[in-house]
């Protein structure tokens, strides 16, 4: 009798506490969105089940663990931070900057759309009291970028990793609910129904120059973003060489599959109750919300002063600047329905959209290397 | 050394970003513009589908250019 009173004292159900069932709420609600919703299901159910690991008292299954995760965490993201710059591999080789390219004035909208970054680590830091490294780490939850806060947490704040990381995918998959109600209070009905230009053809060898010379110049100018930026150019040039099918098909694929099921799983496994359910996590989520919807009202506004010094044919719809958050391709698929139903389909800027919307993924690397060069 | 005030750190940061992405993008003009995508012609069954129509419309007709505009 008394070894089943043993085995029961020492069950995970005995040590289960009020915050643990709390954090498998968190988690069911993180996976009822991502299957119900569909909102990023690749990485919220990834990140929910990790954090249902996490809160199984005894199992020891939590990224600060010694189990597998545990391991996992330590080597792929606190240790070396390899995880993030091998999910970047994979986005470089499934992006197409040519939209970028045959608009290069859309570079501006993607680094205007960063304004949220710098806001919301302002906030944090001045007024909710996080330290120069912890509001950094929030700000950039404004890039709506996962890995790039991931990667950036992990290196200022690891402590915040959980609430961050959550911030930044839930705010990735609310861009449909967020960011319509922005591009309405900011643009009028003339300036959505502005219909851009076509936009300069790009030959091959510029498209396969573009890697080259971004990953030299931007890691020459922040060598702190050359992780992110570096790898992202990498995947891209394997996709615009037309010679490495196979590289190409492994890191878009199988691989980048792969580094995201380990990174959403240590990321949802550093989400113990005692990490998670703290009033600090209630302010990263709402300066979050914050970050998000400054860097899409500083891509429009920036798209609209752009407008002030451009002849009438070639200005540019303002609404494409909210696509300047790297939320690829949500966010220009986003802008795009905006001014169809706005104009009736007559205008589609898809396209147009899709040149800041990548220019953002370069973006909020670039501030997430100079937070790391100025504060890290 | 003191670290740097959080708004000096993130004027700098947008100022940097700005700058970086304001260079490339002069730097990928530079590159459009040195190395012009190369638009294939009009082929010579477009050219003779076109012929023969406007031919038919407005007999003696004479087509000299076909341009296709995207």
């Amino acid at each position: 009798m008394d070894i089943f009173i043993q085995l029961a004292r020492d069950s995970g159900i005995a040590n289960l506490g009020l915050g643990n069932l709390l954090m498998f709420v968190v988690a069911g609600i993180l996976i009822y969105l991502a299957i119900a919703k569909e909102y990023e299901p690749l990485l919220l159910i990834p990140i929910g089940f990790g954090a249902v690991l996490a809160n199984l008292p005894l199992a020891e299954m939590s990224s600060e663990g010694t189990s597998l995760i545990g391991k996992i965490y330590l080597e792929g993201i606190e240790n070396t931070e390899l995880l993030p710059p091998l999910i970047f591999l994979g986005v470089g080789v499934l992006t197409d900057f040519r939209p970028l390219l045959g608009r290069p004035l859309t570079f501006l909208l993607g680094a205007a759309a960063q304004l949220g970054i710098f806001v919301a680590a302002l906030g944090a830091f001045y007024l909710l009291g996080f330290n120069a490294q912890e509001a950094a780490s929030i700000g950039i939850i404004g890039g709506a970028d996962g890995p790039t806060s991931i990667f950036l947490t992990a290196k200022l704040a690891p402590h915040l990793l959980g609430p961050v990381a959550v911030a930044a995918y839930s705010y990735m998959a609310l861009v449909p609910i967020i960011q319509p109600p922005i591009l309405r209070m900011m643009t009028t009905k003339a300036e959505r129904a502005i219909d851009m230009p076509q936009a300069i053809p790009v030959s091959q060898r510029a498209a396969i120059l573009f890697p080259l010379v971004t990953g030299i110049l931007a890691s020459l100018a922040v060598p702190s973003s050359a992780p992110l930026l570096g790898m992202l150019m990498f995947g891209n040039l394997l996709r615009e060489s037309g010679v490495t099918e196979r590289l190409k098909k492994t890191a878009g694929g199988p691989m980048l599959d792969i580094v995201t099921i380990l990174l959403g799983l240590v990321v949802g496994a550093t989400m113990s109750a005692e990490a998670f359910l703290t009033t600090r996590t209630l302010g990263i989520l709402v300066l979050g919300a914050f970050a998000f919807s400054f860097s899409t009202a500083g891509g429009i506004l920036f798209a609209k002063i752009i407008n002030l010094f451009l002849s009438k044919e070639k200005k540019i719809n303002p609404c494409i600047g909210a696509a300047g958050v790297s939320a690829v391709p949500m966010s220009a698929r986003v802008v795009q329905q905006f001014v169809s139903d706005e104009t009736n389909g007559k205008v589609n800027p898809l396209m147009p959209a899709m040149g800041p919307n990548v220019a953002g993924v370069i973006g909020s690397a670039v501030a997430a290397g100079v937070f790391l060069a100025l504060v890290g | 050394m003191n670290p740097p005030d959080l708004l000096v750190v993130c004027l700098s940061a947008f100022v940097a970003v700005f700058f970086l992405l304001g260079f490339l993008a002069v730097v990928m003009r530079l590159l459009i513009a040195v190395f012009p995508e190369k638009l294939a012609g009009i082929d010579s069954a477009t050219i003779a589908a076109v012929t023969a129509a406007a031919a038919y419309v407005f007999p003696g007709t004479k087509v000299t250019k076909v341009e296709e505009i995207k």
